[in-house]
């Protein structure tokens, strides 16, 4: 009697053994599936956080050069620079533009810029005449001096009304 | 059932078992390995891929700025051709733009079927298109791919 459980429970154990010989390929599996989602899961979020957040530069700055290299050709005075600034910027990607007026040389500075990092500093006389622009903030250069103590207005004001 | 099957049929059935325990602990090793392997290579393989797509898009930066400043100097300064030809050389002395000139026309690749062409007559500075340069969409060009579903790579 006591052989007969003994055979019974050996023979329960060959199969629970040759279950575990096939089932255990489906476990590594499964484990190697998770591990792969979860490294490769993390690595694509964080690249195309990177890729993405360089494409919206890339873009972006592209408007900037546009408008720069297409004043520097066809716009004579702030209004023709306010026209192509606003024929470019279609997708209102610029914030305001910062319009400064220097007292003592009575430069006027137009500063067009989509984020504090990118802009392009575009300046005329008194006569609102195109003297030409500055892009040393997208070649990452220092940073165009403007004129100090100069009369503020930070919106497109007359030249952009001279846009539309 | 007699004793004597019992015998044969639990001898048998212990001697399978055994057997058994040696074929799951051999594959484990195995299977261990390959699950290691697998993942390995399928990560390796998908972040190389991505590698890529960064690696152009850096370089695209760094290729796009140098056209778009020699379009700005070009254009705000109405260079010569040879102070052109000076410019590129300064700022491209790996010969990444791939410069070529036929004719009056010289133009600067920016990409795949993307291009600048510069146009001098008689040497003066005549004109530039960049207009393949500001379309280009970079959403379009450069983009991360999601990976792949893991596909077990048996030996």
């Amino acid at each position: 009697m006591k052989l007969k459980y003994m055979m019974i429970a050996s023979l329960v154990l060959n199969i629970a053994i040759f279950a575990l010989v096939f089932m255990q390929k489906g476990a590594y599996v499964s484990q190697a599936k998770t591990q792969y989602e979860k490294v490769t899961g993390k690595y694509y979020d964080q690249a195309a956080m990177i890729v993405g957040g360089q494409n919206e530069v890339i873009a972006n700055n592209a408007l900037l050069w546009n408008l720069a290299c297409t004043a520097n050709m066809t716009a004579k005075n702030s209004k023709d620079f306010a026209t192509t600034e606003k024929r470019i910027d279609t997708d209102r990607k610029f914030l305001s533009p910062e319009v400064r007026t220097d007292p003592a040389t009575k430069i006027q500075t137009r500063k067009v810029s989509w984020n504090a990092d990118y802009y392009i500093v575009a300046y005329f006389d008194n006569t609102q005449k195109f003297l030409g622009v500055n892009v040393d903030a997208l070649l990452g250069k220092a940073p165009p001096a403007v004129a100090l103590d100069a009369d503020d207005s930070s919106e497109d004001g007359d030249d952009a009304s001279a846009a539309e | 059932m007699d004793a004597k099957k019992i015998k044969i049929v639990l001898g048998f059935s212990v001697v399978l078992n055994v057997a058994l325990l040696v074929v799951l602990f051999s594959l484990k090793g195995g299977y261990k390995q390959q699950a290691q392997d697998s993942v390995k290579s399928s990560t390796k393989s998908y972040t190389e891929n991505v590698a890529k797509v960064v690696n152009a898009q850096n370089d695209f930066i760094t290729n796009g700025n140098k056209i778009w400043q020699l379009v700005f100097e070009t254009s705000a300064n109405a260079l010569s051709k040879v102070a052109f030809d000076a410019r590129v050389a300064a700022l491209d002395s790996a010969g990444k733009l791939s410069p070529q000139t036929s004719g009056d026309e010289t133009s600067l690749s920016c990409g795949t079927d993307c291009k600048v062409v510069f146009t001098f007559k008689a040497g003066k500075f005549a004109g530039v298109d960049y207009s393949a340069l500001s379309k280009l969409s970079p959403d379009a060009t450069f983009s991360v791919e999601k990976p792949a579903p893991f596909q077990f790579k048996n030996k």
